[in-house]
């Protein structure tokens, strides 16, 4: 008897100490507002933090009886918090998706909305921004559908260099062509100066080797040429396409990019060594990163823009567009009105104002005609709405797989494991059973 | 005295909590994973069970050559770890234990510390040390081995050896300290009888301490083997499994198919990483089950 | 053997030191990393020597962490106790019930438990993740401590169980007997004598189980979403794996900080540690 007590307050015990356990966590202390908007996005850039604060400050105070609560988390963990919480739990009401394979695979989960409805029956918000005829929105559609909102800004991606080292070498005009680059890098290299730094690491492995072909290409075959090799009517063994990696392979053979190709990281790696000075010049998917740059070379003017080296003697330069944070909705939410009013509110023009302040460049139809101070972010919107210069916004495989094994190819490409032949073929195989 | 039956009834109480545990983070999960691999499912959908694929997740990670890729790297991992996270202490607890060290205590914190600090930090530190203008490099070029500096991590074949090392760098205080326990309870008496025979140090460690130290080696080997398999932050921090999948272990393989954002997006395969995991578990029990049976140790595991 | 030989003396210095060399140099390094400044992180005399000292890291870091994650540094150190103490606490009553069940009393099925015991310290934190995380969503327990705790356990108990039965074992069969006549049931037996003279196993198994709770990352990161909940390691890991730029000085002031908990926690017991190691594992 006496026995079994003290078993059934060993139990106790045990259970009671699990049970303090339980109650952990502190409560949140936010006063019960009428409206909650929550936003999740990855832009955890330190200018991003300080605009969305502002903005969503000067939203609230329009909507008085709006809370907006955004979190930023970092890229890479974005849809491991991202995911649980759609498939049981409180999902937020917007969040950030990534164009082509990601936003289609999203869409095809069932969990974005269509927006263009309700952008039709909305005069207001087509005075703001032009999601259907516009170029730069191009890429959202799919299958006719606009499934994710470009918020507010857009990311050009571009060439940038420092315009002092260049006149050290004794340029006074950036290199254009592969040439150009080949004869510049011989020297840069000498001096332990990495040419044109990029990243082709497992974080970024999505997007650099992909565009960086496929704006090769562009300089050729046009704007449209990921959208035509996906539809199949042109093929990854194209001469067009062939010869636009051989003239990246010709770069990387004779030292034009990074020796690291396979393992730089983004930002780490890149963005660090690029601020370092230890690289002449840096490719990027996105003029985003102009606030992440040192503050006297942006302001001095002594960052420069160009294209990506031109590869054949007929190229056509131009800049690709990545169309900037987008938003989605999972589809027929309640708050759509409220989401949609908020989106709004990042287009307007006071927004404008505020995203330029923080070196964001905004794409609303208002914000065109705002003033910039950035001497940078000047020259990028200047070199990139250059007439005869090819823009695309196709820059990115809607097909997951397809985009998988495009990265993975590329990867071994860059690793010496694959020919260009082998590659295309391989992407043509592997397109024919689709 | 207490009747058999009762003493019986009153261990299985003092399990349940044990058994608990095992039947919420072994069982369930276990169970979920075998039936999720049966399955499609990306993340999202709220419905978990609605789209049934049979063996096609099974089909799919066989004929991936980055799965077998994996298989090969742990592997690599556990031979590696299994045999320097045990030699390297073994030695180095031996010189200490016998070195007549004045500050033993210290030594012996000093080689545990590593153990102290989170795997991702020890990874972003190592990470650095190989980078292509780091430490290691430098220090290569300096002696004039600049032929040896190469791109550590974007190398095909190095990474995985290189995560190796830096586990075997972060745990082998832990072996040291295991060891020298195992020392310490030596009978005195056993070195004096030794020395009275005129043995050689040599000999004594070969015939009287290694036998001796059998149990304590063998439970090292079986700790090393078993968070072997769970490996993940140090991979994960270095490499991510690159360069494109060539330094991938299984549970970053899993990663990548389930949750990595540019990742296939497929639960149901890391299900079946999760499948394979558990049968290497099985059959491994069951080896050590039956090396068990053949050995005749009293009250011992 | 009372006196080293010179060669061997030599060779036992030199073989010892050559480890505390490459055991310490990483760490003196990222010591070095967080007293740099944020220009300087890739320069420094025989890297380890940096140009200027400055301490400026520290109180950043903290700063750094309040603006990514929305929390302060003492509510993150809050909840890394909080889940830490608590798993700790549970872990050694479930194990040291299992341990001296599989010690003191012959029944059937002890060879299977134990067996299961081990095996399962086999599962990786991936395979609990979504099943897991499921669980705690239906049960409503999800962004709590014990979300944490429930999950974690699988991590200590298999192995403070197996210190603790070996470490039971051990235990003179006199004292049992003693006790017996004195009239006390087995269970005063265990809450009386045994857990008492069981410190050095308690201490090792509190040190295991801090080490590996302290440091956890993939779970903690995934069941505790809620800013105010995040741990240490989330922390001071997204800073290093972040997407954008790493501030190389301010991740060593972070790791510094992160390693200093555990390093007193070890300081502390360090001796017991090394008995309880001494008397759990040798008959492993």
């Amino acid at each position: 008897m006496k026995k079994s007590f003290l078993m059934l307050i060993a139990v106790f015990l045990c259970v009671g100490i699990a049970g303090t356990a339980f109650a952990g966590g502190p409560k949140e202390k936010a006063p019960e507002k009428e409206k909650k908007l929550i936003v999740w996005d990855w832009q955890v850039m330190e200018n991003y933090m300080a605009a969305y604060e502002v903005i969503n400050k000067m939203f609230m105070e329009k909507y008085p009886d709006v809370v907006v609560e955004r979190k930023a988390i970092a890229s890479g963990e974005f849809e491991k918090q991202l995911k649980p919480v759609l498939s049981s739990g409180e999902p937020p009401d917007i969040f950030q998706v990534q164009l082509g394979a990601q936003a289609a695979g999203y869409y095809e989960a069932g969990i974005l909305h269509d927006f263009y409805p309700d952008w039709k029956a909305d005069p207001e918000w087509q005075k703001l921004i032009d999601y259907k005829n516009d170029p730069t929105y191009a890429g959202w559609w799919y299958k006719d559908k606009l499934i994710s909102l470009p918020a507010f800004d857009e990311w050009i991606h571009a060439v940038y260099y420092y315009k002092d080292m260049l006149k050290k070498y004794g340029w006074d005009k950036p290199p254009r062509t592969v040439d150009e680059w080949i004869e510049i890098s011989k020297k840069l290299n000498n001096d332990n100066i990495i040419p044109l730094m990029t990243a082709f690491g497992p974080n970024s492995i999505v997007w650099i080797p992909n565009e960086l072909w496929v704006e090769t290409v562009c300089q050729k075959y046009g704007a449209n040429a990921l959208l035509d090799i996906q539809s199949k009517k042109v093929k990854w063994s194209d001469p067009i396409w062939k010869e636009g990696l051989h003239a990246i392979k010709r770069m990387m053979d004779n030292g034009v990019f990074n020796k690291d190709v396979t393992s730089a990281e983004y930002f780490p790696d890149v963005m660090t060594r690029f601020q370092n000075k230890q690289a002449f010049a840096f490719y990027i998917a996105g003029d985003w990163t102009i606030g992440s740059m040192n503050e006297e070379d942006v302001k001095s003017g002594n960052i420069g823009v160009t294209t990506l080296p031109l590869a054949w003697k007929d190229s056509r330069p131009g800049y690709g567009n990545s169309s900037g944070v987008c938003y989605g909705m999972l589809p027929d939410h309640p708050k759509k009105q409220l989401v949609i009013d908020y989106i709004k509110y990042t287009q307007s023009a006071e927004a404008g104002k505020v995203w330029l302040q923080y070196n964001i460049h905004p794409t609303s139809i208002p914000s065109a005609t705002l003033p910039v101070d950035n001497p940078l972010m000047k020259e990028v919107i200047k070199e990139s709405t250059q007439k005869d210069y090819w823009y695309t916004p196709h820059l990115f495989v809607q097909d997951a797989e397809l985009g998988t094994r495009l990265v993975e190819n590329l990867g071994n490409f860059f690793l010496g494991r694959m020919t260009v032949d082998e590659l295309c073929k391989d992407l043509d195989d592997f397109m024919a059973q689709r | 005295m207490k009747g058999k039956k009762n003493s019986e009834i009153n261990a299985y109480l003092y399990l349940i909590p044990l058994i608990g545990v095992f039947f919420i983070n072994v069982l369930y999960p276990m169970g979920f994973n075998v039936v999720l691999s049966f399955f499609k499912w990306d993340g999202f959908n709220r419905q978990i069970f609605k789209t049934f694929i049979g063996l096609k997740n099974y089909a799919e990670l066989f004929h991936n050559q980055y799965f077998w890729i994996a298989l090969r790297n742990t592997a690599y991992f556990e031979i590696g770890c299994c045999i320097f996270q045990v030699l390297f202490p073994l030695i180095l607890s031996v010189i200490i234990f016998y070195g007549y060290f004045k500050l033993e205590n210290v030594i012996k914190s000093i080689f545990y510390f590593p153990a102290l600090i989170s795997p991702v930090l020890v990874g972003l530190m190592w990470r650095y040390f190989f980078a292509l203008d780091g430490p290691v490099n430098s220090i290569l070029k300096d002696l004039g081995l600049g032929f040896m500096a190469i791109q550590w991590w974007s190398n095909i074949y190095w990474p995985i050896w290189l995560i190796t090392f830096m586990n075997i760098w972060q745990w082998t205080g832990f072996g040291i300290v295991l060891f020298s326990a195992g020392l310490s309870s030596i009978n005195e008496e056993l070195i004096e009888a030794a020395r009275i025979d005129g043995a050689s140090f040599s000999q004594y460690i070969r015939k009287i301490v290694l036998p001796l130290l059998r149990p304590v080696i063998l439970l090292d080997i079986l700790l090393v083997f078993i968070s072997g398999f769970r490996v993940f932050d140090i991979v994960y921090v270095t490499t991510r499994g690159g360069p494109v999948h060539h330094s991938e272990v299984l549970t970053t393989l899993q990663y990548y198919y389930s949750f990595d954002t540019w990742g296939p997006n497929k639960m149901g395969v890391g299900a079946v990483i999760s499948v394979v995991l558990l049968l290497i578990v099985l059959i491994f029990s069951f080896v050590r089950i039956s090396i068990l049976r053949g050995t005749t140790t009293k009250g011992k595991t | 053997m009372k006196r080293l030989s010179v060669g061997s003396y030599l060779f036992t210095r030199i073989v010892v030191l050559i480890g505390i060399f490459i055991i310490l140099f990483p760490l003196i390094w990222i010591f070095s990393l967080s007293i740099r400044r944020a220009a300087e992180v890739f320069e420094g005399y025989f890297y380890v020597i940096p140009k200027h000292i400055t301490f400026a890291n520290y109180p950043e870091a903290f700063e750094y962490a309040k603006n990514y994650f929305n929390i302060g540094f003492f509510q993150m150190f809050l909840n890394s106790a909080a889940v830490t103490t608590s798993t700790i606490i549970v872990t050694l009553i479930i194990s040291i019930l299992a341990g001296f069940a599989l010690s003191h009393y012959v029944f059937k099925g002890s060879n299977l438990i134990n067996t299961v015991n081990l095996a399962s310290f086999m599962i990786p934190s991936q395979a609990l993740l979504i099943p897991m995380y499921v669980f705690l969503i239906k049960t409503g327990i999800l962004n709590t401590y014990a979300a944490l705790v429930i999950p974690y356990t699988i991590f200590t108990v298999p192995i403070t169980t197996l210190i603790f039965k070996n470490f039971f074992s051990e235990i003179p069969q006199e004292l049992e007997e003693s006790a017996r006549i004195e009239g006390a049931t087995k269970f005063q037996y265990l809450l009386r004598i045994v857990i008492p003279i069981s410190k050095p196993a308690i201490a090792t198994c509190t040190i295991y189980s801090f080490t590996l709770i302290w440091n956890e990352f993939v779970l903690a990161l995934t069941f505790l979403n809620k800013d105010q909940l995040k741990t240490f390691p989330v922390a001071v890991s997204t800073i290093a794996g972040g997407q954008y730029i790493v501030p190389y000085n301010i991740l060593g002031a972070s790791m510094v900080i992160t390693i200093i908990p555990a390093l007193i926690l070890f300081l502390a017991l360090q001796r017991l540690f090394i008995r309880g190691i001494t008397l759990g594992a040798l008959k492993g």
